[in-house]
């Protein structure tokens, strides 16, 4: 999907989805310096997974983008159709749209449907907080804090999740899954066939449940 | 029995005679000066932060006990350089056009977040004048911070030292009070005060009582005004202090911040569903830290949430921690605390709210 497709396409957020109040409207820019507005363009009916990084970082953010890679890879099906990544900078000062741009190249990671974002200070403080904020001055004053976890929101349902950027792959996966659009009747009662069938399985050969839920 | 009462008597005068002259004692004894904040490792919790380098205003060099040098820089690349001697008016030898200019340092472009650059004026004299002596010339600067910034000039032996030069004065009102809303916390926040041509600018932003309910916001007059009074009893602290122009405009900005943020609903704690006395602590600590940006200039209590360091956020609820605060920091600053009776000298205050 091509950017014109995304801002056309209608997405259409849950009623009670706080909008705007929670996630702000900022005017940000990608790595293709491309101005977007924070919740109509990338939030709005969407479900997509938020991480703060920046580009001279040599801490964390290298071994998150490499782990968002893998994850991309395993949905890329889905990316820049119903699933979208958006890394943001906590350093707007020094990470212009060319410096994220140079970053997301040098890690072949400038990929469709995962948008690198600057913008104001002000603004990409208060997405940090509104994202990330844990009630707590002395952890969400830490800018290297919020960059080992990934917000996973859905504004279709509005629902969110948080993920550690360093759990396992299946785990980040799993969380992402959490966040899903909901499924017809039809697919769950098909699901659910499916899983009592491994269910029954299990009880037959061992006597008991074993890991068909996982 | 009459020993007895002497004795009684005795030892009451001697108690008496005691005190008085303990109190007295008190009275005449300085105040101890301000102990610097001791530099460490960086806080748990905050972003490094680094002293701006601004050159823009008027700087004097001395050249001899009787002559001086002032350079006035302007914010559009000009500097006037004014010859002043003994008692004369100052009179222009020189204007030049300048160039701020920061270089990498060569040695440390291998870590780019630790980066130090090299600061450098370079001068084009446009006028009849030189400026040190030459048409075009390059000055570095060693080092700097709020008041004073030491350069090595082309021509002249070992480093010369400017001080700034600023006609105006700057002061910063730190109030709190607590009992004063229903969960028995109450207002606090800063004030920043600019004294230019006897006339005060004020800007207030923090937790006030609007209609005996917490408010987070833009102070309005009435309220700051009623607490450059005399503090009242123990339930209110207040400390006054005078400050530079860099540390009033460093702390004006993050005032003036948090103003938009209230006004534009864009607050980082979400009030008033969320915990927004929160938001009033990242308040009053940026504005308290900004004051030793650049320097060690006031004793400042660490707000870092570092325990058991930290010993106010450890043992109080945070709409409690900024009474606290500011008591710790009053204490700890009290040799700089300026006086009701002088405050009211110094800034005029006029159509006070009564109390």
């Amino acid at each position: 999907m091509d950017r014109r497709e995304m801002l056309t396409r209608v997405f259409e957020p849950h009623p009670a989805s706080p909008g705007v109040t929670r996630y702000t409207n900022a005017v940000l820019r990608n790595q293709n310096n491309e101005a977007v507005k924070f919740y109509d363009d990338l939030i709005r009916g969407k479900q997509c997974v938020v991480n703060f990084m920046y580009a001279e970082c040599h801490g964390s953010c290298p071994a998150v983008t490499q782990t968002l890679k893998t994850i991309y890879r395993q949905l890329k099906d889905r990316m820049g159709r119903d699933l979208f990544f958006y890394s943001m900078t906590i350093k707007p000062d020094e990470d212009t749209p060319a410096a994220l741009k140079h970053y997301a190249e040098s890690r072949n990671v400038d990929l469709p449907g995962w948008y690198f974002l600057t913008g104001d200070p002000y603004d990409l403080e208060t997405i940090r907080f509104r994202l990330f904020g844990m009630d707590h001055p002395g952890f969400d004053s830490d800018l290297t804090l919020h960059t080992s976890y990934l917000r996973i929101i859905n504004d279709a349902r509005n629902s969110w999740g948080m993920a550690q950027a360093f759990a396992t792959n299946a785990n980040i996966l799993r969380r992402i899954a959490w966040q899903d659009p909901p499924k017809s009747y039809a697919e769950r009662v098909i699901e659910s066939r499916a899983r009592q069938a491994v269910i029954e399985q299990e009880v037959k050969k061992y006597g008991y449940r074993r890991d068909s839920m996982s | 029995m009459h020993m007895k009462l002497i004795a009684i008597i005795f030892l009451l005068a001697l108690t008496i005679l005691c005190a008085t002259a303990t109190a007295s004692a008190q009275e005449k004894a300085p105040k101890p000066a301000p102990r610097p904040t001791p530099a460490g490792e960086r806080d748990f919790g905050a972003a490094k932060k680094k002293c701006p380098c601004d050159i823009v205003g008027t700087w004097k060099a001395q050249i001899s006990t009787t002559e001086a040098r002032l350079y006035e820089f302007d914010g559009q690349g000009t500097v006037k350089v004014l010859k002043v001697s003994g008692d004369e008016k100052p009179r222009e030898i020189a204007t030049a056009k300048y160039e701020f200019v920061e270089e990498a340092l060569a040695e440390e472009a291998s870590a780019p977040e630790q980066k130090n650059r090299e600061k450098q004026i370079s001068f084009t004299a446009t006028g009849k004048g030189r400026i040190f002596g030459w048409t075009q010339t390059t000055m570095k600067i060693v080092s700097y911070d709020d008041s004073s910034l030491t350069c090595e000039i082309p021509g002249v032996a070992g480093t010369v030292r400017w001080t700034r030069v600023d006609p105006d004065r700057y002061f910063i009102v730190l109030v709190a009070r607590q009992n004063e809303f229903y969960d028995r916390s109450g207002s606090a926040f800063p004030v920043v005060i600019k004294l230019a041509g006897g006339v005060a600018k004020f800007d207030a932003a923090g937790t006030y009582s609007s209609h005996g309910k917490a408010a987070f916001g833009t102070v309005p007059p009435d309220t700051y005004k009623d607490y450059l009074r005399e503090a009242r009893g123990d339930s209110e602290v207040i400390l006054r202090l005078e400050i530079n122009s860099r540390q009033y405009e460093r702390a004006l900005k993050i005032v003036q911040e948090w103003q938009r943020r209230a006004r534009e609903g864009a607050l980082l704690y979400r009030f008033p569903d969320g915990n927004g006395s929160l938001n009033n602590l990242l308040l009053l600590r940026a504005v308290t830290e900004t004051l030793n940006l650049c320097q060690n200039d006031f004793d400042l209590y660490k707000l870092d949430y570092n325990y058991p360091r930290d010993w106010i956020s450890d043992n109080y609820s945070p709409e409690f921690v900024p009474f606290f605060f500011f008591k710790e920091l009053r204490r700890r600053n009290e040799a700089r605390h300026i006086e009701y009776k002088k405050f009211q000298e110094l800034v005029p205050l006029p159509n006070l709210a009564s109390r």
